[in-house]
This record gives structure tokens, C-alpha cells and sequence, in this order.
């Protein structure tokens, strides 16, 4: 009984440390596309969702991860969004971008409205169904930054929205797949962006 | 809708023609004026959605609801002209009311989140988000009741009656006021105000009512009248939606 009360001293300091603000921005906003059923709506309001069609499964987002981390590391960025393919299995898509090496988040702002070729000699696309790393060899297909904007909160400069479009055709394991209607609209701020080495 | 129109105007016109035949029977003067006031809490306020509060249609959580509270009442103060036939027994009631209807949006205090994100711009500046703690709308109307009393019982000094009738109330202005968490923000109340939709212009409400007289036939009445109010029309509201509360009336009518 006598550590309850340091623990609880703790849980008060880091809850204190916690901006409202962070924790109310990192929350998703899901709102589905009722002419994608499963999907979130295409939107640009940073409501933090991300989501595809794998052939006929649906990935999007879920509640407990960051649908969204851009990771900056031996000369290359990468976007890695996390999601759960028909609800339950953990399924991670990485668009990995050779020799672009923002410095922070606003340093994506360079990204507005830019179309990325997948089959490009500079991208590359990792994907990750339940925790195995697949291989991956990229058809065809397109990732498009619709629309990269700063994002305020009370004037107060808070990260920015990444809202944009993909589709490609792959081989994964020996078999073509799909990935259609894809779409983000993700906020990054101090909590998932980061610069590693 | 169309045959609740139709039903009060035919009671109103069957009312209207006793009276004018009693009116030709009597010789007294049955002519009343006075003044009164009522409030009129809703019981079934319920908050609009509004696309541009942050996780208004959210569907994953349905909960949202139970953070934001809604209020919604009215209350009116006007003056009173009513006309007695049939020995005193029944009346048609009219006036001019001033009419002021109070809504709200407010975050639970005992919510984990206690504001609401409004987002005002997603042009080429960003995307701008205020933090807000609750709005509030006051609509101001003026209005004319129409309506027809029964009183059952011979006159004393303490009767009852009921009455039933509409109050048609014509918007002469609003205004919305943030509350934000900031009030550094104050000067966006204006901007934040335009992002809602305007309150009915034709406010158009139903009463029944069971009311308690003291004052005798001749003398000045003071009335208390309780009953539920139907809006009929759309909300005169731009943050809540509501179509029943429960009115408390009080009024003095003095004979002219």
C-alpha cells in the first residue's frame, strides 16, 4: 500500500507531460466511404485514417497503431502505414523513397501535390501480412500526394497533413494481386515522424 | 403534418363561429388585456452534427455523444388580448409575444476530452483547428398566439380551464458565442458563428394547456397555465434539434 502513492505521483507527472492537444489529434475519425464499403472517405482534414482494397480484403487502420510513420534512415525515407487486413491481421505497406531526406515534418510540405511512379528506380514497396515480410515486385501503379498542408490548432503550428491516393498491381509471392481505391489523410507531427542515425 | 394544420384550422374556425354567434346574444363587454411570460424547457434535446467538428459523424466512436451535452429552452414575455363568450365559458386568445430561444453545445466536464476541435479553414493556408469548450445561440422572435379557451366550470374565484392554440414567431435576429478554450481566440467568434446554418425563420409551435384562475368574472385574473409545446416547424435552433417541451405560463389579464 505504502507505493501507491509514488506510483500514482508517477502516473500524474506523465499524464502532465501529455498535451490534450497531441492525444486529441491522434485519435482517427473514421467515416466510411459508402461507395467503397469498409473504407474511410477520401478527406484532408488529417483525421488520421489510411485504407485499401487488397484484391477483395479490406485493409485499413485501426484504433491502437499510428496509421501513419515516416521514418528517415540510410539515405531514404519511408512512409509505413499500418493497418489490419479484414479487421484482425496486421498489415504493414511501406513506400520507401531513395535520397529524400526531410529534416522534419514540415520538411514534407515539398511533397504537395507530387506523383510518385512506383516502378521507379528510386521506390521501393515493402509489405508485411501478419509480422512475414513478403516479396514484393511492383507491376504498375502510383502513389499521389494530393494535397500536403500545414496543419494550426489555436495559431499554433502542430504538424502536417499528408491526404493523397494510390493504387498498383504487384506479384507477391509468386501470385498478381490488387491494391486499388487506396487513400490516406494522416497527420504527422512529433509523434510519428522521426530522423534515426 | 398538412391534416394537423387542417384539424386546428377547422376547431379554430367552429370556435371562431360559436363565438360570433354568442357575441350577437350577449351585451356585456367581455374584452381582456394583460401580460405574460412563460418558459419553456425542451425534453428531448438533441445535438445536430455538424461537419466541421472534429469527429461529428465519427462512426467508430459512438460514443462521442455522451462527451457533448445539448440544452435547448425558450422563454417569452408579450402582452395578451382575450375576448370571453358563452357566459365566460369559452375565449380566443391572441397577443404579441417576444420570444428568445436558448441553445447550447457544451463538453462533459467529466469527458476525457474536454473540447471539441472546430476546423474553420482547409484552403491554402492549412488546415486551421480551434479548441472549443461549447457554443450557445440566442434566436430572438416576435409572434402572435392564436388560440381558444375552455373554461368547464361556473365562475369562482379559483377555476380551471385548458387552452390549446399556435404561437407563430417570425426570426428578427441570433447570435452564436464560442466559448474557446483560448481566449485569445475570442476574435473568431464571428468567423465560427457563419459556419452554422440559421435557425428557422418561421417558428411555428403548438400548446396545450392546463391552467388554474384566481380573480372572478369582471375582476383582474391572475392565471398559471403548465402543458406541453409541440414545435411544428423546423428548429429554431442552428446547435440543437427538439419537438416537445413542457411550458410554465404565468399572466394577469385585466379587464378592458
Amino acid at each position: 500500500m505504502k507505493y501507491i502513492y509514488p506510483i500514482l505521483f508517477l502516473l500524474l507527472v506523465v499524464l502532465a507531460g501529455c498535451s490534450d492537444d497531441d492525444l486529441y489529434l491522434e485519435e482517427s475519425v473514421f467515416i466510411e466511404d459508402p461507395e467503397v464499403p469498409g473504407l474511410p472517405i477520401y478527406s484532408e482534414y488529417g483525421y488520421n485514417t489510411f485504407g485499401v482494397r487488397y484484391d477483395r480484403d479490406v485493409i485499413t487502420n485501426n484504433t491502437a497503431d499510428y496509421p501513419l510513420k515516416v521514418i528517415v534512415s540510410d539515405g531514404s525515407c519511408s512512409f509505413n502505414f499500418n493497418g489490419r487486413k479484414d479487421y484482425y491481421n496486421d498489415f504493414n505497406i511501406t513506400l520507401k523513397l531513395d535520397n529524400y531526406l526531410p529534416n522534419d515534418e514540415y520538411d514534407l510540405l515539398d511533397l504537395n501535390n507530387q506523383v510518385i511512379d512506383l516502378t521507379g528506380e528510386q521506390v521501393d514497396v515493402e509489405i508485411e501480412d501478419n509480422g512475414k515480410e513478403e516479396s514484393v515486385e511492383i507491376l504498375n501503379g502510383q502513389f499521389t500526394f494530393k494535397k500536403v498542408q500545414r496543419l494550426t490548432v489555436d495559431e499554433v503550428e502542430s504538424g502536417v497533413i499528408l491526404s493523397g491516393v494510390f493504387d498498383f498491381k504487384a506479384i507477391i509471392n509468386g501470385e498478381p494481386v490488387a491494391f486499388s481505391y487506396g487513400r490516406f489523410d494522416v497527420i504527422i507531427s512529433y509523434s510519428n515522424f522521426f530522423v534515426l542515425n | 403534418m398538412k391534416r394537423f394544420y387542417l384539424l386546428a384550422v377547422s376547431l379554430f374556425l367552429v370556435a371562431f363561429s360559436l363565438m360570433l354567434e354568442a357575441q350577437e346574444k350577449e351585451k356585456t363587454n367581455n374584452w381582456y388585456w394583460g401580460i405574460s411570460t412563460s418558459i419553456t424547457p425542451s425534453v428531448d434535446t438533441e445535438l445536430k452534427t455538424h461537419d466541421f467538428i472534429r469527429k461529428d459523424n465519427e462512426q467508430w466512436n459512438e460514443y462521442y455523444f455522451d462527451f457533448v451535452e445539448g440544452t435547448f429552452y425558450s422563454w417569452n414575455l408579450g402582452l395578451n388580448i382575450e375576448r370571453r363568450f358563452l357566459d365566460n365559458r369559452l375565449a380566443i386568445v391572441s397577443g404579441l409575444l417576444y420570444s428568445q430561444t436558448i441553445s447550447g453545445m457544451d463538453s462533459d466536464d467529466y469527458s476525457s476530452s474536454e473540447f471539441m476541435m472546430i476546423n474553420i479553414s482547409n484552403g491554402s493556408s492549412g488546415v486551421e483547428y480551434l479548441k472549443v469548450k461549447g457554443f450557445d445561440q440566442k434566436a430572438h422572435y416576435l409572434g402572435i398566439p392564436v388560440g381558444v379557451k375552455y373554461t368547464p366550470l361556473k365562475d369562482h374565484f379559483v377555476n380551471l380551464y385548458i387552452k390549446a392554440g399556435l404561437t407563430f414567431d417570425l426570426l428578427l435576429g441570433h447570435k452564436i458565442n464560442t466559448d474557446f478554450v483560448n481566449p485569445l481566440m475570442n476574435k473568431y467568434n464571428d468567423r465560427v458563428g457563419k459556419l452554422f446554418n440559421d435557425p428557422a425563420n418561421l417558428y411555428t409551435t403548438f400548446d396545450f394547456r392546463g391552467g388554474m384562475k384566481l380573480g372572478k368574472v369582471g375582476q383582474p385574473n391572475l392565471n398559471l397555465e403548465i402543458g406541453p409545446t409541440v414545435i411544428l416547424s423546423d428548429d429554431p435552433s442552428s446547435i440543437t434539434t427538439s419537438e416537445v417541451g413542457f411550458s410554465f405560463q404565468l399572466n394577469v389579464l385585466l379587464p378592458l
